[in-house]
């Protein structure tokens, strides 16, 4: 299709605005209302062009490209037009200094004056240098406001975490408003009041903690003004450089920009053009990946203890005195622990360190409990490799999409937004099946309110319904129907009602859903697959998912959960788990541990010789001979896989603080002081060559892409012909007793980074996402006499654990919620759904 | 007298009832459109009616109903416009408070005709009382089988709901009117898409106002050519006009489209109270520019007030006196649209309140050289330069009313 602006013949190809075909081309039509990710608003109206055979003036921003348009976009009376529009939105925004004959000079001298509280020009702006309105009153070129500007006088927003929201600077462009609903799907902000007082806002005025919003800072980067401001940013001037890394503090590796200053971060924002986040990310990556890196409890020198006191020593000595120590030791009193918030170099020094070198089989790798680990256990044992590998279109291309029992707008908040685009502009239906309302709940189409833990069930009596139905044609697809026919002959539907507190038709009704044609997505994350009785669950839906052309999407929890699982694939299947170790060193038959991970020991049962290696100060490390400090998140240097299998680049935006190093590099340097033939790793593409060889998943990772990075999957080859897997008899699902009247669910909690716990370090985090609080319905709140704020113990076959009461109606009656930050439980599982008797605490 | 206008009912006791209105004959003409006629018999009749919308832009009914696809798996709806929210405006009020059922069965036949099976009467929420009273009128139709499932053994359903505006003007205009039915802040939207493609909740929609929809039993009763001969070739029927001022007999009064509007100011409507002079008229709503007394003689249709660069709008004529400053009656119009605004746009959400800051300056005395240019240059700021509607609406009337009565309002100015 041709059109034609300013006289220019313009080819253009597809559904188009006029904004876009000009910007593609390189004509600028001013505009801020309009936003690339956003629907057209047209609220500006910046962006007024003449079109041929229109009486009326149009924005460009939302008028569609026809064949043979003619627009004309900066004819004299659009000129004038633009300068008095900006005029009326400069009247009601501080305007002096963008106005001002002197701002040039003034850049200069302003470095000081930005510390007071009201923003009264761009000098004491936190946004000034990075204003969209600055650079839009430049292009064009507005020398003064021919009227009286107010100064609206509107109370700055401060209550909230991560970010302040000073409507005096608002030009009410309306995109945090449209972004948080269109994309974010929450309709936090609205625009409340009208005409002149129009302002945005929460409903009811409420915080935005009260009004559910997310923190994911969508809102802070859309908008063209100061008006929304990280709060750390407020007396921060403008930033140096920018880079891009992927933020490591979940398993999906958003690519981020990360902005810096001197060796320092200043804020972090989703990168445009990420493959997997598409300029979005969540409350972590936003605002917390600098609190991670820039945080007081990092450590920056190796220390030894020596006679109760810590010295600091250089990386030769330290190590050289770990690897003399560690000689000391037989190979079966030696245990290791990793993270999987570590990259494949660090996992795969790690593995032959603990194997070549130390010669031993204990090493505790926490990815064996990951959602994608079990999953693929559980097919390799049935012999088929059904692809684990998933990407964005997995979700985009189902028309059915089920979310089994995790608060994914929690734990998975990117995948979400492509689920919710799913539902939301391309009619996929949302099936929830949980036992709390979570907040994307509204979305559901269905919501199954099962009794927590009794996934099995459920899911069994949906397959044996669909059996009865004979639909032949769909669950003929897979082998061994019939078999699976005969396994669940003696299970009956009759006791599924007080099983499940779900009624039979909920079941039914359901049944029909997913037995209607169209690809079906079945999300479940650690809620379901890392509980002690994961497998059973998984088996269940992997069944049903054959039965109705679907397809497992596991979510998952830690940065690089699924590179380390494919170092670990081609071995013998067995680890050692976490229990066992913690009683080997209890019973000191384990008497050195190299915690290259998080663990949790009783303090008693501290070994002979404990090395730390972590980023951070904390309890272990304080109880260890040795503490040696890596790099975090931004300052690493190396190659994550996300679940979905894709294999990412973690470049180094800043140099590693103090004398910290990266793990891989503090590994290979003592392996070499233990064995002296050990090849010296200088760069990570030194390991590359290696793991390569080893490790046929991972071969893809060339030279070319770790320089420059590219698409890239884990090589996988799916093979068997996919087959039900005879479920066995399903236990029974926990129901409350006498002693223990609740029901108590834990669900995943994904805010920490290598043991840091995000809500107890930061006041921000724990005012929105608390891992202590314990949420109650209000009515057994009441009756057990207990308010917002007071301690109350949960006790449980686990044991005791303190939290504070929450009220929250979203939870059934009945039941507790909690997402205890890791190490809480002894075992470390992600999820239990347990009886517990709740006492009030002190 | 045999039922052959709108205001056939006005004022008479109990005509608001089911008994009553079946009478007169009422829902006949439902009857015969169900059973009797096809949808695009019933189009063309529209069509052929050349009925021109009630509510402000005087758009062809037959054809705005064209637009609506046929079939298609989405439900359609008709969305009735009584938000009579155009200062001067009260027309609705009557036709709803005397002849609901006139109303309902004007709904009936409009659906049955574009396929709708749901329609909303929005009416504006100081409007209790006649909601309740169309509440009761269908709770009638309904148990007498005109409305609800399988209507008159047709096989055609519908349902009729009504629904109370929470006081926005805004919410009159037809994208503002679908937004707020569906819940949400009465912004208008982006046109296009137009609503009859993608309106209420996605669906195709049908936007009319009371008096046109009221008139739809008419045009079927008495035939197309009749309703056409009634008003102008292009422009059938009668007209509402509700007249108000200090005339000696203010109110509501039903002409031919095409009459003249010196002679419903001094004939219908009994000319000036004793000693007042004509000063002006608002001939269509506020939002209608202003004529002066020498502007008046003209015929009151869409086409003969566009051309005295005014227009008919809602109908409602607004009579000032000598008596009547015109800085307050500007301080009026420029008070009312700065409220009203949506606060969506910018013209319109920071030039009208600007505007309105400087007429009170100037009506506390202190108005200075140079303030009615400025107010005229930004009211050309906001005029074609809008989201919707609303913008030209407040600058058209303050344009004439700046240059009509320049000298006047000058004589407000200091220096
Ligand atoms: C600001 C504004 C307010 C309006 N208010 C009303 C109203 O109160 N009642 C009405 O019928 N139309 C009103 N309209 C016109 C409607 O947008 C729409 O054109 C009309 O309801 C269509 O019906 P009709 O074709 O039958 O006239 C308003 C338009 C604007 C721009
Ligand atoms: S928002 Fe932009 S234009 Fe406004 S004061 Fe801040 S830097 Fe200046
Ligand atoms: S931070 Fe995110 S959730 Fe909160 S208001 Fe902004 S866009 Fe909405
Ligand atoms: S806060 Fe920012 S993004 Fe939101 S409307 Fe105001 S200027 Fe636009
Ligand atoms: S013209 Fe006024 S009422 Fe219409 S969209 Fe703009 S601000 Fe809202
Ligand atoms: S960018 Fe087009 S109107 Fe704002």
């Amino acid at each position: 299709m041709k059109i034609i602006i300013d006289g220019k013949t313009i080819e253009i190809e597809g559904k188009k605005t006029v904004l876009e075909a000009a910007r593609e081309n390189g004509i600028s039509i001013p505009s801020l209302c309009d936003h690339p990710r956003l629907i057209p608003f047209s609220g500006c109206r910046l962006c007024l062009v003449q079109v041929k055979g229109s009486r009326r003036y149009l924005p460009a921003c939302s008028t569609e490209c026809g064949e043979g348009l003619e627009v004309k976009t900066r004819t004299p009376q659009l000129v004038r037009l633009r300068k008095q529009i900006l005029e009326l939105i400069l009247s009601e925004h501080p305007n002096a200094c963008l106005i001002c004959t002197e701002k040039v000079n003034c850049d200069d001298h302003k470095s000081t004056i930005r510390k007071v509280g009201e923003v009264t020009g761009c000098v004491l702006c936190p946004n000034n240098g990075r204003c969209q309105l600055q650079d839009i009153v430049t292009e064009i070129g507005l020398e003064s406001v021919g009227h009286p500007s107010v100064y609206r006088e509107l109370e700055v927003r401060r209550s909230d975490p991560f970010f302040d929201r000073n409507y005096n600077l608002c030009i009410l462009c309306g995109r945090c408003v449209r972004i948080c609903r269109e994309v974010r799907g929450l309709s936090t902000l609205t625009f409340i009041q009208r005409g002149p007082n129009t302002v945005v806002g929460t409903a009811m005025d409420e915080s935005l903690l009260r009004a559910g919003c997310q923190f994911c800072g969508a809102c802070v980067d859309v908008c063209p003004t100061g008006a929304l401001t990280e709060k750390s940013m407020k007396y921060e001037g403008l930033p140096e450089q920018t880079d891009q890394t992927i933020c490591t503090l979940c398993s999906l590796g958003c690519l981020m920009d990360v902005h810096t200053r001197g060796n320092r971060i200043l804020y972090s924002q989703p990168a445009a053009n990420g493959p997997v986040n598409d300029g979005q990310a969540c409350v972590k990556g936003r605002f917390f990946l600098k609190e991670v890196v820039h945080n007081p409890k990092r450590i920056t020198r190796p220390m030894v203890r020596e006679n109760q006191e810590w010295v600091e020593k250089g990386w030769e000595e330290t190590l050289a005195f770990v690897a003399r120590k560690l000689k000391t030791f037989k190979s079966g009193e030696m245990a290791l622990v990793e993270s999987s918030q570590a990259s494949c170099e660090e996992g795969f020094v790690l593995r032959s360190l603990a194997g070549g070198i130390l010669k031993t089989g204990n090493l505790i790798r926490p990815h064996v409990q990951a959602p994608v680990s079990v999953y693929q256990r559980m097919m390799d044992r049935a012999g088929i490799q059904p692809g684990l590998n998933y990407d964005a279109a997995a979700i985009d291309g189902a028309e059915t999409i089920v979310v089994l029992g995790t608060d994914i707008a929690a734990t998975q908040p990117i995948i979400w937004l492509q689920v919710l685009d799913a539902v939301k502009y391309k009619r996929a239906e949302l099936i929830v099946i949980a036992s709390p309302e979570f907040s994307f709940s509204r979305y559901a189409g269905t919501w199954l309110r099962h009794f927590p833990g009794s996934e099995t069930p459920v899911l069994t009596g949906i397959s044996k319904l669909i059996l009865e139905r004979e639909e032949e044609g769909r669950a003929g697809r897979a082998a061994g129907r019939a078999a699976l026919a005969a396994d669940l002959e003696g299970w009956s539907l009759k006791d599924v009602e007080k099983d499940t507190g779900l009624t039979l038709e909920a079941i039914h009704k359901l049944t029909e859903k997913l037995s209607s044609p169209g690809p079906v997505a079945y999300l479940f994350g650690a809620e379901t697959a890392s509980r002690p009785d994961g497998e059973a669950v998984l088996t269940a839906l992997w069944n049903l998912s054959l039965q109705t052309e679907g397809r497992l999407i596991p979510l998952g929890m830690e940065s690089n959960e699924r590179g380390l699982m494919e170092l670990d694939r081609d071995g013998d299947g067995k680890w050692t788990a976490l229990e066992e170790i913690q009683q080997t060193i209890k019973d000191r038959k384990i008497k050195a541990l190299y915690a290259a991970g998080p663990i949790k020991l009783p303090l008693k049962a501290k070994p002979q010789f404990l090395v730390v290696q972590t980023p951070y100060w904390d309890e272990m490390a304080e109880a260890a001979d040795v503490v040696l400090p890596t790099v975090s998140s931004a300052e690493e240097d190396g190659t994550f896989v996300n679940t979905g299998g894709r294999i990412q680049r973690c470049t180094p935006v800043l140099e590693p603080l103090g004398d910290t190093r990266p793990g891989w590099w503090i590994l290979n340097q003592l392996s070499r002081k233990l064995k002296s033939q050990v090849t010296e790793y200088k760069r990570t593409s030194d390991i590359w060559k290696e793991i390569r060889k080893e490790v046929d998943a991972l071969s893809g990772v060339t030279a070319a892409f770790l320089k420059e990075g590219g698409d890239l999957f884990v090589k996988e080859s799916p093979a068997g012909e996919p087959a039900y897997i005879p479920p066995g008899q399903p236990g029974k699902p926990p129901r409350p007793t006498k002693q223990r009247p609740f029901l108590w669910l834990n669900l995943a909690n994904l805010d920490s980074y290598r043991g840091l716990v995000f809500s107890r370090e930061d006041k921000g985090f724990r005012l929105f996402r608390d891992e202590s609080r314990a949420l109650l319905h209000p009515e057994d709140a009441s009756t057990l006499e207990l308010k917002v704020g007071d301690e109350v113990i949960l006790e449980s076959a686990a044991g005791n654990f303190s939290c504070r009461v929450r009220l929250d109606d979203r939870v059934a009656p009945g039941s507790v919620v909690t997402a205890l930050a890791p190490f809480r439980f002894a075992d470390n599982r992600a999820s239990h759904v347990l009886t517990v008797k709740l006492k009030r605490g002190s | 007298m045999e039922d052959k206008a709108i205001s056939h009912f006005f004022k008479q006791d109990g005509a608001h009832t089911l008994a009553f209105y079946l009478n007169q004959n009422g829902y006949e003409q439902a009857k015969k459109a169900l059973k009797e006629l096809t949808p695009e018999d019933l189009l063309n009749q529209v069509k052929a009616a050349n009925l021109r919308g009630r509510g402000g832009a005087g758009f062809p009914a037959g054809v705005k109903w064209g637009f609506v696809p046929q079939g298609g798996d989405k439900p359609k709806y008709l969305c009735v416009n009584a938000d009579e929210g155009e200062p001067g405006t009260f027309k609705d009020r009557y036709i709803m408070t005397y002849a609901p059922h006139r109303l309902l069965e004007g709904i009936i036949i409009s659906c049955f005709c574009v396929g709708i099976n749901t329609a909303y009467i929005y009416i504006r929420g100081e409007y209790e009382n006649v909601a309740q009273r169309l509440e009761t009128a269908i709770d009638e139709a309904r148990a007498q089988g005109f409305l609800g499932k399988n209507i008159l053994d047709s096989g055609f359903d519908l349902e009729v709901y009504v629904h109370r505006g929470a006081g926005a003007y805004i919410c009159g205009e037809e994208t503002a009117l679908l937004e707020s039915l569906e819940g949400k802040r009465g912004n208008p939207r982006l046109k296009p898409p137009f609503p009859a493609s993608i309106g209420l909740f996605q669906c195709p929609t049908v936007i009319n106002n009371v008096e046109t929809i009221a008139n739809i039993p008419l045009i079927l009763h008495h035939g197309p050519e009749w309703f056409c001969n009634q008003g102008l070739p292009k422009d059938g029927g009668t007209r509402l006009f509700g007249v108000s001022g200090p005339v000696k007999k203010p109110g509501v009064y039903e002409l031919p489209v095409g009459a003249s509007l010196k002679d419903l100011i001094f004939t219908h409507a009994g000319g000036m109270q004793d000693g007042k002079t004509l000063k002006a008229v608002i001939p269509g709503g506020m939002s209608a520019p202003i004529l002066k007394p020498d502007e008046i003689d003209i015929t009151l249709d869409g086409d003969s007030l566009m051309e005295a660069k005014s227009m008919l709008g809602s109908g409602a004529v607004i009579v000032i006196d000598e008596d009547a400053s015109m800085l307050e009656v500007l301080r009026i119009v420029a008070e009312f649209y700065s409220h009203e605004s949506c606060g969506q746009c910018t013209p319109c959400r920071v030039g009208n309140p600007w505007i309105r800051k400087t007429v009170k300056r100037m009506a506390e005395g202190k108005g200075r050289r140079g303030d009615i240019e400025n107010i005229r240059r930004v009211a050309n700021n906001i005029l074609g330069k809008t989201l919707c509607p609303l913008g030209d609406a407040a600058a058209l009337p303050i344009l004439a009313l700046t240059e009509k009565f320049k000298e006047e309002l000058e004589t407000s100015l200091s220096d």
